[in-house]
């Protein structure tokens, strides 16, 4: 600590370094303390350690799943509607394809889907709240003119309404949901912007001649940081959910993709038949959801958000 | 007040008309002619031209923009390409399912999250709280329309107590009506109970711990009291809001939980008109579905106003 604080003011009269990369460093310097203390915190919150390491193994499991899943998902050379028994737990599906390969395969797509489909939500509905909380006047009022139009709209609707022109398909799904949930973005970025503009190290940076990228980017963005990360978890889950939904419909991805809406969608037909086409593409997503739910929820309690809410 | 009233009324009328304006560009957004879209393998240039002709769509851009919203505005959405009928009559043939779906889920709902929340927040830290916190973290996860082919699996094959899927209206009796919405009613109002009942659990316990309550136990009040005349009345204010606010999204979320329960409300006439390209009745829907949220919004808004007399909006 003493050594930080020599360091830092060693640098100033040595003259080689400009006063807004200075005072870049100590916002770097209080933002690893910050991160120290929340790591201390985040290994203290019980719901958000068993959520991470459950979400490690799904993250693990979609890394490698088409290696280790005990058939082929697309091998339809074995009985239609085989209950659950130790050569198939998970029984077959109307195609005679092993339903427990065809799971552990989807995992891969839903978690592809749902976090491109948050992180492309995240990064310009982010953008988009910087830039309105920061430059308020006309810019701001575009924005959130837009983003109160986008959000007139329920995200079941808007994502339908996007497939319906568009076309179904992966891509236009990420696109779809990231579009729908851009709004909570946007509108919790705007709003912690508006106060930290005026506090004092703004003032600072401003002062010592720092660009509006540069305080935008350098200064204000990493203070949000926390509503953004809890956000982007729960939007994770949202878009596995919406992804699912949408797919259920028959207006998601393609239907040679072994995803989990798919089977869904297939084991509907053959309730009454086949009771495990329904039932285990249904507890894989919810349980996928509620490891990101679980996890989503420690890191607002370790990081102390307030303000976000799910959904 | 009344100055912050208009104000929002403005707002909504400024959205429900950007809505509108989307919603007209919708179908011209999509990639190629729609037209031979539409058509599909029943094309030909004839057919082509008339179906061109009736959407209005070879007049210039800012005449059919001005037309659509004298129709709109008129209430003429006008006509299912794929069947004929005018997208106002078989709008006026999905809502009230879609709407009883709704009102079920919505009723289920509150009558799941209002006991557990209270209870989850007077005994805090209990085995009963953290089962009910549980089964909160449960019931946002879950997709509803699995949630529904379970129910269907338990109590329509398994137990046959409630049919699987269809509707009947409620001229046929109330529980006839009833019978077939309480699985999707139930479906759709769990995740809805689950999102409420954290709100009721944390505003009453905000509340628990404020001074007043405080003095209201100092003076002497039983603690029956207390809860229900000081406590529980404070702290459903904001969970009213969210049960509006909340209650329309129940509404969108009806369009998969009718599919699943095979009931032809708005949102399996939105996604059967997906696949017949019949865009009039996608356009239809869709501005239906934004308007009604909007408002929705709009009057949680005023009645949060008079709800709780602090708030005053200047």
């Amino acid at each position: 600590m003493v050594e930080r604080r020599e360091q830092t003011h060693r640098s100033e009269p040595a003259g080689g370094v400009s006063a807004p990369d200075q005072l870049d460093r100590l916002a770097e310097q209080r933002r690893t303390l910050q991160g120290n203390r929340f790591l201390r915190r985040l290994r203290s919150e019980r719901k958000a350690m068993i959520g991470m390491v459950l979400l490690v193994l799904l993250a693990a499991l979609a890394l490698v799943g088409p290696y280790i899943a005990p058939y082929d998902p697309f091998d339809d050379d074995f009985e239609i509607f085989e209950s659950p028994s130790l050569r198939h737990p998970m029984g077959t599906d109307s195609f005679g394809r092993d339903l427990l390969s065809r799971i552990i395969v989807g995992t891969r797509v839903s978690f592809t889907i749902g976090l491109v489909a948050a992180l492309t939500s995240m990064v310009v509905g982010v953008t988009m709240g910087l830039l309105a909380g920061y430059y308020g006047g006309w810019l701001d009022s575009i924005i959130m003119r837009f983003i109160d139009l986008l959000w007139a709209f329920p995200v079941i609707i808007l994502t339908v309404g996007m497939v319906a022109v568009f076309g179904a398909g992966a891509r236009n799904v990420i696109i779809a949901i990231a579009l729908a949930y851009l709004t909570n973005f946007s509108r919790i970025v705007r709003s912690e912007v508006l106060s930290l503009r005026e506090q004092e190290f703004t003032t600072a940076a401003r002062t010592v001649g720092a660009t509006d990228m540069r305080i935008m980017f350098r200064h204000i963005l990493p203070n949000t940081a926390a509503p953004i990360i809890v956000q982007t978890t729960f939007a994770v889950g949202l878009g596995i959910l919406a992804e699912s939904g949408l797919t259920f419909l028959g207006l998601g991805v393609d239907p040679s993709t072994p995803s989990w809406g798919l089977a869904l969608n297939e084991g509907r037909d053959f309730v009454r038949q086949a009771w495990w086409i329904s039932v285990f593409p249904g507890l894989a997503i919810a349980f996928t959801v509620l490891t990101l739910n679980l996890f989503g929820d420690g890191l607002r309690d370790a990081l102390d958000v307030r303000s976000v809410n799910q959904g | 007040m009344t100055q912050y009233i208009i104000r929002r009324l403005i707002h909504a009328a400024f959205i429900i008309w950007g809505c509108a304006t989307i919603v007209f560009f919708l179908i011209r957004l999509i990639p190629g002619d729609p037209v031979i879209q539409m058509l599909g393998p029943e094309y030909t240039p004839e057919a082509a031209d008339a179906l061109n002709r009736k959407l209005g769509l070879n007049e210039p851009l800012y005449i059919q923009y001005v037309k659509w919203f004298g129709n709109v505005a008129r209430g003429d959405l006008g006509d299912s390409i794929a069947t004929g009928e005018t997208v106002v009559g078989a709008i006026k043939t999905g809502l009230p399912k879609t709407l009883s779906i709704t009102l079920v889920a919505f009723v289920i709902g509150l009558l799941i999250a209002l006991p557990a929340g209270i209870a989850s927040a007077l005994r805090r830290n209990s085995p009963l709280d953290y089962a009910a916190s549980l089964g909160s973290f449960v019931g946002v996860s879950m997709p509803s329309f699995w949630l529904g082919i379970i129910l269907i699996l338990l109590f329509a094959v398994r137990l046959q107590w409630l049919p699987a899927i269809g509707y009947t209206p409620m001229s046929d009796g109330l529980w006839e009506w009833l019978k077939h919405l309480l699985l999707p009613g139930l479906a759709l109002g769990s995740g809805y109970a689950a999102i409420l009942m954290r709100f009721i659990r944390a505003g009453l316990l905000e509340v628990m711990g404020s001074d007043y309550v405080r003095t209201a136990r100092s003076k002497g009040l039983g603690e029956r009291a207390v809860i229900v005349r000081h406590a529980l009345r404070n702290s459903l204010v904001p969970v009213v809001t969210v049960a509006a606010l909340q209650l329309a999204g129940l509404i969108s979320g009806a369009v998969i939980t009718e599919t699943v329960f095979s009931i032809r409300g708005m949102g399996r006439i939105l996604v059967g008109a997906i696949f017949d390209k019949d865009y009039p009745i996608v356009q239809g829907v869709i501005l239906l579905v934004a308007v009604i949220f909007v408002l929705t919004n709009l009057l949680v808004d005023i009645l949060y106003t008079f709800l709780d007399p602090r708030i005053r909006y200047g």
